[in-house]
C-alpha cells in the first residue's frame, strides 16, 4: 500500500499531488492491478488533509478509469500505468540517453537541457 | 448532573465536615469536663448563684472554664460565614474563571437546572453538618450557662441552636449569587463575609429585642437592695426608676448623695423596672431569627436564578 | 439541496461599548469543513458563542440545524470546542468522561473511551497533569462522544506545538472521515488550514468579507502580474481587490465573473493564504484611511 506525502509549500494543490502521487506509483509499478488504496480515514489520520480531498483525489483517479470503488471494501486499481518503455533497457530510453549523451558533449548545462526538454514536451503536448 | 456537581463540590464540603468534627470534638470535651467540674465542686447542675449553688464556687468554676470557652465561641462566631463564604464563593466564580462553565453549558443541561443541581448539592451537606454543629454546641453549653452567660444574649445566642445553620445559609446565598455577577471567587467571598457582617450587626442590636414583647419586671427599691436581680439568667434589654405614681424618673445619683436608698427616696424613686426577655424563649427567638435569615437567603437565591441566565462567555 | 448545518442572517451582537458582529450573513452547509478566519476581535469566538447559545443575538438570527439555540445547552447536534478547552483540573480523565456523559442526553461512552486510548492518554490521570496536546485530545473526545453533526472548534491549535498540532489535526481529519460531520474551525492562522479546510468564512471587522467553497472562491479570483501600467488598467467587468505597484510591476487580485482574458497579465489562480491576505490587507488600508 502507498503512502501518501503533502507538500505544503509546492504550491501544487493537496488533491493533485494525491492524484500524481497514485499515477507515480502506477507508473513505477508500485502499486499493481487489484491493489487496495488506503482508505479516506486512512490518509488524513497520516496526514491531516480534508477527507473529501481524498475522496476528490480517488473521484478522480475513477475518472480517468484507473481505480474503481468497490462498496464496503475501498478503492481498488483497475490498470497499470506501467509501460515496457519505461523499463531501464526499454528502446525510448536508450534512444534518450544516448540523446542527452549528446547534450553534454555539446556542453549544455542541466538547466539548458530541462528547458529544452519542457519547450519541446510543451510543443507536442 | 448531581454527580458532577458533588465531584466538584466534594474537596470544600470534606474540609467543611472536617473541620465541624473537630469543633464538634471541642465542644463534647467543654462539656464532660465541665460536668465533671461541678461535680466535684458541689455545684451540679447550677446556671446562677443562689441557694445551694455557692457563689464562689461558681466564679471559679467561670474562671477555670473560660480560657477553653472562649476560642471556641469565637471559632463559632467565624464559622457560619467562612463556610458560607468558602462553599458559595467558589461555587460559580471559580468555574467562570477557569472557563469550565463553557463546557458545562454547552451540552444538554438547560443553565437552570445546572445553577439549581450545584446551589442544591453544594448547599445540603453543608447545612446539614451546620445543623447538628449548633445542636451539638447548644447540648454542649447548656450546663456552661454560668461561664457563657445566658443564651438569648450574645454571644450565646449567635453560637449555638439553629441560627448556626441559618447564618450558613445566608453567606452560601450571597456568596454564590455574588460569584455569578462579579465572575471573581476572592470578591465572592469577601463580599459573602462583609454583608453578612453588615446584617448581623444591627439584627442583633435593633430586631432581635423585639422578635417578642418584652417582659417588665418592677421591683420596690425595699426588695431591690436585699435580692438579687430578678432574672439573672434573661436578656435585659432596658431598665428605669420609677416614682409612686409610676412616672419615670432620670435620677441623680452623686457622691454627696448619700446611701442609695435613702436618695433614691430623696428623688422620689419607690421602684426599679426592667424590660427583659427570659432564658426560656431562647428557642422561640432562635426560630424568630432562623425564619429572618433563611428568608432573606431565599431572595437572594432567587436572584441568583435570574443572574444566571445572563451568565456569557 | 443540501442541508444547512449553520445559517446565520443579518446578525449581530454588541456588546457593552461596541458591536462585535454586526450584519453578518452566512450558510454552512453539512459536510464541509469550514474555516472561520479573521484577525483578532473581528468576531470569530462571537460566532461560535451565539451559535452555542451562550450568548444572545442582539439583531436578527442564528441556526443550527434550524433551531434557535436557547438557554437549554448546545443545540442538538452541535459540539463546541471553546478557546482554551475548558475541563475540570482536578477531575482524572475517566472523571472528565463521566460530567461529558452526565451532561448529556445522547452519549457513546465507548467512542469516547476509544478515542483516548487512541490517543493513548491514561484514563486515571489527572487532567491537570496533561499536556496542552492531551488535554486537547481528552476536550475532543469529550466533544466527540455527544455525536456531533456539526463540531465547533474555537483556535483549538493556539496554544500547541507544531507536533500536537499535526496529531490533533489527524486524530480530527480521521473522525470526520469516519463520522462525514460538519466542522467549523476558527483561527487567525491560515496555514493551520490550508490543506484542511474546503469551505471559509472570513471575519473582517464584525462582518463576512468572504465566504463560499474555497475551491470556487480560489476560482473566481486571479491574481495578475505585469508590468506596471501608464494609465489605469480597464479590467472590463471583474472587480479589482487589491492593487499593489512597485516601481516596475503591479499586482492586482481580480474578483471575476466571467474567463479573464487580459494578454497584457500573467493570470494564475491565487492560494487561500494569497486571497485572505489580500483581503485583510484591504480592510486593513480602508481602516487607516477612515481614520485619517
Amino acid at each position: 500500500m502507498i503512502e501518501f506525502r503533502i507538500d505544503r509549500r509546492s504550491g501544487v494543490s493537496t488533491y493533485l499531488q494525491l492524484v500524481h502521487q497514485v499515477r507515480h506509483a502506477l507508473r513505477l509499478g508500485l502499486l499493481a492491478p487489484g491493489d487496495r488504496l488506503p482508505t479516506a480515514k486512512e490518509v488524513v489520520a497520516a496526514t491531516a488533509i480534508n477527507p473529501n480531498t481524498v475522496l476528490k483525489a480517488y473521484r478522480e483517479l475513477e475518472r480517468e478509469g484507473l481505480v474503481e470503488p468497490r462498496p464496503g471494501l475501498g478503492t481498488f486499481v483497475r490498470r497499470s500505468l506501467a509501460q515496457p518503455e519505461l523499463a531501464s533497457d526499454g528502446p525510448l530510453r536508450t534512444t534518450l540517453t544516448e540523446w542527452v549523451g549528446q547534450a553534454v558533449a555539446a556542453g549544455l548545462e542541466r538547466e539548458d537541457v530541462e528547458a529544452l526538454v519542457k519547450a519541446v514536451l510543451d510543443e507536442r503536448y | 448532573m448531581i454527580w458532577l456537581a458533588w465531584r466538584q463540590q466534594r474537596p470544600i464540603v470534606m474540609t467543611t465536615f472536617g473541620t465541624v468534627a473537630v469543633v464538634m470534638a471541642g465542644m463534647l470535651i467543654l462539656r464532660l469536663t465541665g460536668v465533671a467540674y461541678m461535680d466535684e465542686h458541689g455545684i451540679t447542675g447550677c446556671t446562677v448563684p443562689g441557694p445551694g449553688c455557692d457563689g464562689t464556687a461558681m466564679n471559679m468554676f467561670a474562671e477555670a472554664f473560660r480560657g477553653l470557652w472562649l476560642p471556641l465561641i469565637l471559632i463559632m462566631f467565624a464559622l457560619p460565614p467562612l463556610v458560607g463564604a468558602f462553599t458559595g464563593g467558589p461555587l460559580f466564580a471559580r468555574e467562570i474563571e477557569r472557563g469550565t462553565h463553557v463546557f458545562a453549558l454547552t451540552q444538554s443541561v438547560g443553565r437552570t437546572r445546572w445553577w439549581a443541581a450545584k446551589t442544591v448539592v453544594g448547599l445540603v451537606p453543608v447545612l446539614a453538618a451546620m445543623v447538628l454543629l449548633g445542636l451539638v454546641a447548644s447540648w454542649s453549653l447548656a450546663p456552661l450557662a454560668y461561664v457563657t452567660t445566658s443564651p438569648i444574649r450574645t454571644p450565646g445566642f449567635e453560637t449555638q441552636g439553629l441560627v448556626v445553620a441559618a447564618y450558613t445559609l445566608l453567606a452560601f446565598a450571597i456568596g454564590s449569587v455574588a460569584g455569578i455577577l462579579l465572575r471573581n471567587t476572592l470578591g465572592a467571598m469577601v463580599l459573602a463575609i462583609a454583608f453578612y457582617i453588615a446584617l448581623l450587626v444591627p439584627v442583633g442590636s435593633f430586631l432581635r429585642p423585639a422578635y417578642a414583647e418584652p417582659v417588665k419586671v418592677t421591683v420596690s427599691v425595699a426588695d431591690m437592695l436585699e435580692q438579687e436581680a430578678p432574672d439573672a439568667d434573661g436578656w435585659q434589654v432596658a431598665y428605669g426608676y420609677l416614682d409612686a405614681a409610676g412616672n419615670e424618673v432620670d435620677p441623680a445619683i452623686t457622691p454627696d448623695c448619700g446611701p442609695p436608698d435613702k436618695c433614691m427616696a430623696d428623688q422620689g424613686i419607690v421602684a426599679l423596672y426592667t424590660l427583659g426577655h427570659p432564658a426560656t424563649r431562647f428557642w422561640r427567638f432562635q426560630l424568630t431569627e432562623s425564619a429572618l435569615f433563611a428568608g432573606i437567603a431565599v431572595l437572594v437565591i432567587a436572584a441568583g436564578s435570574a443572574a444566571v441566565r445572563r451568565v456569557r462567555t | 439541496m443540501s442541508t444547512i448545518a449553520l445559517e446565520a442572517r443579518a446578525l449581530g451582537k454588541k456588546y457593552r461599548r461596541a458591536w462585535g458582529l454586526r450584519d453578518c450573513t452566512f450558510q454552512l452547509p453539512e459536510g464541509r469543513i469550514a474555516a472561520l478566519v479573521g484577525p483578532n476581535g473581528a468576531g470569530k469566538s462571537t460566532i461560535m458563542g451565539l451559535a452555542t447559545g451562550l450568548l444572545r443575538p442582539t439583531e436578527e438570527s442564528i441556526e443550527v440545524f434550524g433551531q434557535r439555540p436557547g438557554d437549554q445547552g448546545s443545540p442538538d447536534g452541535l459540539a463546541f470546542l471553546g478557546q482554551d478547552k475548558p475541563l475540570y483540573k482536578g477531575f482524572t480523565v475517566a472523571e472528565m468522561l463521566r460530567a461529558g456523559r452526565e451532561l448529556n442526553a445522547s452519549w457513546e461512552q465507548e467512542y469516547a473511551e476509544s478515542l483516548l486510548a487512541d490517543a493513548r492518554i491514561d484514563p486515571a490521570a489527572k487532567i491537570g497533569a496533561l499536556s496542552g496536546g492531551q488535554r486537547t485530545r481528552v476536550a475532543l473526545a469529550v466533544a466527540l462522544g455527544r455525536r456531533p453533526r456539526l463540531l465547533m472548534l474555537d483556535e483549538p491549535l493556539a496554544d500547541l506545538d507544531p507536533l500536537a498540532r499535526e496529531d490533533v489535526m489527524r486524530s480530527l481529519m480521521a473522525e470526520v472521515a469516519e463520522t462525514g460531520m460538519t466542522v467549523l474551525l476558527s483561527s487567525h492562522v491560515i496555514a493551520d488550514l490550508e490543506e484542511v479546510c474546503d469551505h471559509l468564512v472570513l471575519l473582517i471587522g464584525g462582518k463576512v468579507a468572504l465566504t463560499g467553497d474555497i475551491d470556487d472562491l480560489l476560482a473566481e479570483h486571479r491574481l495578475l502580474i505585469g508590468a506596471r501600467p501608464e494609465s489605469e488598467p480597464d479590467f472590463g467587468p471583474h472587480t479589482v481587490i487589491q492593487r499593489r505597484d512597485t516601481q516596475r510591476q503591479a499586482t492586482v487580485l481580480l474578483r471575476t465573473t466571467a474567463p479573464v482574458n487580459l494578454p497584457d497579465w500573467d493570470s494564475d489562480e491565487p492560494n487561500l493564504e494569497e486571497l485572505v491576505l489580500s483581503y485583510l490587507r484591504v480592510a486593513g488600508a480602508q481602516e487607516t484611511g477612515d481614520s485619517k
